[in-house]
This record gives C-alpha cells, sequence and structure tokens, in this order.
C-alpha cells in the first residue's frame, strides 16, 4: 500500500515536471526522426549501394564503390568546378557591391530607408521569376542586355548559350536577387561600430583607407563571416536558378552538384540513386568542410 | 585682431571642405539611386513589359512604356496556362506551413529555452546539425517515403515534410531566453499551467522573432522549387514556381511575354506585402541573421 503511494508519488512529481517537455517534444522528435534524421541515414546508406530509385528490391551492398568511380565521373568533376566558379563569382560580386552599398548607406543622414526599400526588394522575389527576367534580359537577339551594349558599340553576347559565358551569367543574376540581404547584415553591422573609433582613428591620423581597412573590416568580423558562410552555403546548393536557365547546359557548363543528385536519381534512364546519394554527400562534405575552414581563418585573422 | 587675421584663410578650407562634402554626398546618391535603380528598374520593366504585347516585347529598340497597352498575355496565361489554379495552390500549402512553423518552432523554443530536463543540450544540438545538411542529400530518401505514403500530388506532401524548422527552433529558443524568468513563475504561483503560459505571456512577448520567422519561411515556401518538381506530376497541383517554370517547355520559341506576366503574377502580391511592411523585412533579416 505505502510502496505504491510512493510510487504514485514519485510518478505525479516526474510528470508535473517532465510532462509539458514530453508532450511536445515527442511529436517534434518523431517528425526530425521521420522527415530529417531518418532520411540524412537512409542516404549515407544507400551511397554504399546500388540502389534504384523506384525499385529497391535489388539493391546490393558496393562497398565505396559509387565514391571510387564519383572520382572517375567527368560530369561530377565538372559539376564541382562549375560550382567553385559559381561561388567565387557571387562571392565576390556581392561582398563587393554589399559592401560598398552598405558604406554608403551608413554616412547617409536621411534617405537610407527609402534606399532599402528598392535596394532590399529582390531578395523577396521568388528565384523561377527572377530566372525568367534574366533569360528575357540575356535572350542574344531580343534581349536587353544586348541591346545596351549595341549602343556602346560593344558586340552582342550569348551569356548563357554560350559554354564560357554561362555559369557567370548565372552567377550575376543570382547576386541580382541576393546582394541586399548581405548589404542590410553590413549596414547593421556597420551602425553597430560605436563612433569613438573613428574619432580615435581620426586623431591618429589614419586615412580614409586606413580607417575601412585597419578600423571597419575588423570589427565587421562578425557580419563578414556570416555573409560568407551563407554565401558558400547556398552557393554549393544552389538548384532552382541554374535549372531553370540553362538546366546545367549547355554541354554542362552550368551543371551544378544538386543538379547532378536530381539527374542521376530521378532523371529518365538513370534512376540511380545510390550514386546520387554519393554525390549529395559529397556535396555535405564540401561544405562542411570549407565552413569550418572559413571561421578557422577568419579566428586565426582578427582574434 | 588675431581672430580676424585667421578669417580668411579658415574660411577658405572651410568651404573647401563644404564643397567637397557636398560632391562626396552627391556621389553617394547618384550611386546609391544607381543601385536602386537596377534593383527595382529591372522589376518594374517587367511588370510594364506584362502590358505589352507579344511583339512589342520583342521589338527592337525596345519600348519603356507599352505603347497599346493590353492585357492579352494576361487572360492567355489564365486561360491556357490555369496559373489561377497555381496561385491558389502556392496559398493553400504556403499558409498552412508558415502557421505550422511558427507554432512548432515556438513552442519547442520555449520548452528548450525556459525547461531544464536530461539531455537537453544533445538533443538541441541533433536538431540544429540538421541545419548544415544541403537538402539534396535528404531529397531521394523524402521522394521515396512520400511516394510510399502514396502522397505524391497531394497538399500535405507540400506541407507536412516542411512544417517543423531546426532553424525556427533555434531562432525562438535565442529569442525567448531573453525572457525574463520571473514572468513566467509569478504566471506559475498563480498556478498557471504551462500551456497558458505559453500562450498567454510567452507568446505575445515573442512578435517580433515570431514575425520575422513566418516572413522568411513565406518566402521560402513561396519560392519552393525543387521538393514540388519531385513530387508534383499532376498539373492541377502545380504551384506558382512549377507553372512558371513549365512555360518553358510551352512552345518551340521563348515566349517572353508570358514568362514575364507569369512572373509578375508569382512576384508582385509578395512585393505589395513587402512594402507595407518593410521595416519588418529588414529588420527580420538582422535578427535572423545576425544572431546566427
Amino acid at each position: 500500500m505505502a510502496a505504491t503511494n510512493l510510487r504514485e508519488r514519485r510518478w505525479a512529481r516526474f510528470w508535473s515536471r517532465y510532462g509539458f517537455v514530453i508532450a511536445v517534444l515527442t511529436p517534434i522528435l518523431l517528425w526530425f526522426c521521420i522527415f530529417s534524421f531518418g532520411p540524412i541515414l537512409y542516404a549515407l546508406g544507400a551511397s554504399f549501394t546500388n540502389v534504384h530509385t523506384l525499385d529497391p528490391s535489388l539493391a546490393k551492398f558496393t562497398g565505396l564503390k559509387n565514391y571510387i568511380n564519383l572520382l572517375d565521373d567527368r560530369r561530377f568533376m565538372m559539376s564541382m568546378s562549375n560550382v567553385f566558379k559559381f561561388v567565387l563569382t557571387k562571392g565576390v560580386l556581392n561582398i563587393l557591391i554589399s559592401l560598398g552599398l552598405a558604406l554608403l548607406l551608413e554616412r547617409l543622414r536621411r534617405g537610407r530607408n527609402l534606399y532599402l526599400f528598392f535596394i532590399f526588394m529582390p531578395v523577396v522575389i521568388s528565384q523561377v521569376a527572377v530566372a525568367m527576367l534574366f533569360l528575357w534580359l540575356y535572350d542574344p537577339r531580343l534581349g536587353l542586355i544586348n541591346y545596351l551594349l549595341s549602343l556602346v558599340e560593344i558586340p552582342p553576347q550569348s551569356f548563357i548559350r554560350s559554354t564560357a559565358q554561362a555559369i557567370y551569367s548565372v552567377a550575376v543574376a543570382d547576386v541580382w536577387k541576393t546582394y541586399g540581404y548581405a548589404a542590410v547584415i553590413f549596414l547593421a553591422g556597420l551602425l553597430d561600430i560605436p563612433q569613438d573609433y573613428y574619432e580615435a582613428a581620426k586623431v591618429d591620423g589614419a586615412t580614409r583607407l586606413q580607417t575601412l581597412w585597419r578600423v571597419t573590416i575588423p570589427l565587421l568580423k562578425n557580419a563578414l563571416i556570416l555573409v560568407l558562410v551563407l554565401i558558400v552555403i547556398d552557393g554549393v546548393q544552389h538548384f532552382t536558378m541554374v535549372q531553370v536557365m540553362t538546366g546545367g547546359g549547355p554541354a554542362d557548363s552550368t551543371l551544378m552538384p544538386s543538379l547532378l543528385v536530381y539527374n542521376y536519381g530521378l532523371g529518365a534512364n538513370n534512376y540511380r540513386m545510390g550514386y546520387a546519394c554519393a554525390v549529395s554527400f559529397l556535396m555535405f562534405v564540401v561544405i562542411l568542410t570549407v565552413t569550418v575552414l572559413q571561421l578557422r581563418l577568419f579566428r586565426s585573422l582578427y582574434d | 585682431m588675431t581672430e580676424v587675421s585667421r578669417r580668411p584663410g579658415g574660411m577658405g578650407s572651410d568651404s573647401w571642405i563644404q564643397a567637397r562634402e557636398y560632391l562626396v554626398s552627391l556621389a553617394t546618391h547618384c550611386i546609391l539611386a544607381f543601385s536602386a535603380f537596377i534593383a527595382f528598374g529591372a522589376m518594374f520593366w517587367m511588370v510594364l513589359a506584362s502590358f505589352k504585347s507579344a511583339s512589342e516585347i520583342i521589338a527592337k529598340p525596345p519600348t519603356f512604356l507599352p505603347q497599346a497597352p493590353t492585357v492579352a498575355s494576361y487572360i492567355l496565361i489564365l486561360s491556357e496556362q490555369a496559373f489561377d489554379r497555381y496561385f491558389l495552390n502556392s496559398i493553400v500549402v504556403a499558409l498552412p506551413s508558415v502557421l505550422l512553423i511558427l507554432f512548432t518552432s515556438s513552442i519547442a523554443g520555449f520548452v528548450f529555452a525556459k525547461f531544464e530536463f536530461p539531455a537537453k543540450e544533445l538533443i538541441f544540438t541533433i536538431i540544429l546539425s540538421t541545419l548544415m545538411v544541403p537538402p539534396a542529400v535528404t531529397l531521394l530518401p523524402l521522394f521515396r517515403l512520400v511516394s510510399n505514403l502514396g502522397w505524391a500530388d497531394t497538399y500535405q506532401a507540400l506541407i507536412i515534410p516542411v512544417c517543423v524548422s531546426a532553424f525556427g527552433i533555434f531562432l525562438l529558443r535565442q529569442f525567448m531566453e531573453g525572457l525574463p524568468s520571473e514572468l513566467l513563475d509569478a504566471g506559475r504561483i498563480d498556478g498557471a499551467s504551462n500551456w497558458w503560459i505559453y500562450r498567454h505571456i510567452v507568446l505575445p512577448l515573442s512578435v517580433s522573432a515570431l514575425s520575422a520567422l513566418a516572413i522568411f519561411s513565406f518566402l521560402a515556401n513561396w519560392d519552393s522549387y525543387l521538393w514540388p518538381l519531385v513530387i508534383v506530376y499532376d498539373e492541377n497541383m502545380r504551384t506558382l514556381p512549377l507553372g512558371l517554370a513549365h512555360l518553358l517547355g510551352w512552345s518551340s520559341r521563348p515566349r517572353y511575354d508570358l514568362f514575364l506576366t507569369g512572373a509578375v503574377i508569382t512576384v508582385v502580391p509578395v512585393v505589395v506585402f513587402y512594402s507595407f511592411f518593410q521595416s519588418r523585412f529588414v529588420r527580420g533579416v538582422t535578427l535572423t541573421g545576425l544572431k546566427y
């Protein structure tokens, strides 16, 4: 009798302490198991097999074969070099433009919000719509950009129809959509810098460029890390605009790793789920490595 | 005397500095206005172009204002391509997704911020680590899972796999940790349940974080392309981005009139929404971004 009473009391205490936590976290963790952890582990397992996307019954364990084959896969190597060009172009342009604009916006006393309103607007637009807009702007014969070039006597370019220019053209379209986001982050970082630092630099006779390089940029460290990390993560995963604008072409010159996952895993005559999952895991490893390297680099530079 | 004799020189350098300041500020405004024009002009031109005829859009030299304004491309796109249906689908998918994300993120954020329980940090870290995994990794397993559930071409296929957000949980936890615990304790002493405290104290105090999360999860959902592309086959289940992308294959020649009109239909509701809540959008970036 006393024992059951004690057990009941303990149970009641346990429930009053953790009941709410359990009631909330059980469904949420269940969701993560089904729609996140589960699929991630499944993909990892599948990457060591030759499983077919639509018919998994014949799957055989093949060890590291998929990963070894990928190193010989011309399309995979192409997608890696493309994504490198894409991220580099996007990163350099995005940071130069957004940091420049943020520095200008910071100096303004009035009208800052009005400019921000326009500069941020492309951020809210759907990527597919941006892709449509740039398909039109880039059209070699009918597009606005070649018309404007013809006004200054520059011969028409083929942009996304040429293997040499396509990846950079898509990167520029992506920069148009995203620089407003980075500009807002940089502006917030700039406005957080106390004015005293600038006055101290002025007293020491620092030029504008010295102040920018020695005071502003180091104090903007957190915003810079954030923007760089986001650019790499977004860039390596990029899918939508490339898929809509070029579909990976011409001649695989804009093929990206996530496009390859889509093509290998779900493309007609392919359905090589195991192989596609290996591509996706290599992507993951690249993102992880570059992000960790970036954080390390920044720490060693400024601490 | 000394004052006066110093003055002319001082005057001269003062006005020189003033003139320079003026020039610098003029240049600043010019550059900013140009960048605003690049950002906004292309979009504005797109809206104008949607009211041009198919032949005027590709005319040389390009026209700025529509010479003979027409809604022909809107009529064509609505009659031939069911963009009204796509629009509806996008809404029917986006609204429940965002509401569910807000609910799950806030209640889980509350639990992680204000409760102590075994393995709390471990569970939180595991949830957070899924943010590092690119969506391409889970794409194929999710495709198999959702197809096996028989959910292909259904709304739940587009809602359920995105209705919990690791980032949202993280964001709300960060935010709610800043809420004073005394407020919650006061509620507890009065005998209020955890649910009541969540509903009447925690939620109202978290509006700024919730609205930032609402804005960005809505944008992500409205923009979502890869997942619908994989799981939707039925024309009637297409969302706006899918419908828009399908215009590409509709005719052998690029129909820029339809591309741009479809893009305008996709973009305008978001831009109108943005125009009303601009400061919240911009504040949302710093709230969600800088606290990473």
